[in-house]
């Protein structure tokens, strides 16, 4: 999921102002699962804790 | 009458001693087993962390990358207007409109020039930095990969 999650965001695109805007939006759309990932890893350090 | 007495004591201070060992190295394992299970929880709340970091500090250089070539292309559109206020004022109606084009372009040479340089040079450090940026990103993915259950690595973090 993360691989294919910066593979999206950090592909090369053609330079200009609405692209670049795009993009932009991308990482914004693509937020709520990027935080998902962070949750999941965040259990398992409490998992590996013992909590 | 007093050997059962001091047979006793000798056997409980025996017994007092093999428990005290074995309780100092049931505590010692388990320390060991405790830190060990920090050092890897730290390593993915490290990596965990980093991956934030890389999302956050890329998103935040097309954010800038974004805002300082705007600002760039809406000084050349105000330059551009400007100059032609300038070449209309300084000639007469008889100038067609590809000649006004022609001396605005020429007026405004320089300061297209300037951008074009500063669009390559912001752009190519953009580039830079997304490349280090996803480097860094692919490390941390490697570094979760022995730390998480195959389960969750695959949920999280295997291409799909």
């Amino acid at each position: 999921m993360i691989v294919a999650l910066l593979a999206e965001l950090s592909a090369d695109y053609q330079w200009n102002l609405n692209n670049a805007s795009s993009r932009l939006q991308l990482f914004n759309d693509r937020l709520p699962q990027f935080q998902e990932i962070q949750k999941k890893l965040s259990r398992q350090i409490e998992v590996q804790l013992g909590r | 009458m007093t050997e059962p007495f001091v047979g006793g004591g000798v056997v409980a201070a025996l017994v007092t001693i093999g428990f005290n060992f074995w309780w100092d190295r049931k505590k010692e394992r388990s320390a060991q087993e405790w830190e060990f299970k920090r050092y890897r929880a730290n390593l993915v709340h490290s990596a965990a962390f980093g991956l934030m970091e890389v999302f956050f500090g890329a998103k935040t250089e097309i954010d800038y990358l974004i805002g300082v070539l705007a600002t760039l292309s809406a000084s050349l559109q105000q330059l551009s207007v400007r100059a032609d206020s300038i070449v209309r004022g300084q000639t007469g109606p008889q100038l067609t409109d590809l000649d006004l084009q022609r001396r605005e372009d020429e007026l405004l040479q320089l300061f297209s020039v300037y951008n074009g340089q500063q669009v390559d040079l912001r752009w190519n450090q953009y580039e830079q930095k997304v490349k280090e940026l996803e480097a860094r990103a692919q490390s941390y993915v490697s570094v979760l990969e022995p730390l998480i259950p195959k389960d969750l690595y695959h949920d999280c973090c295997s291409p799909r």
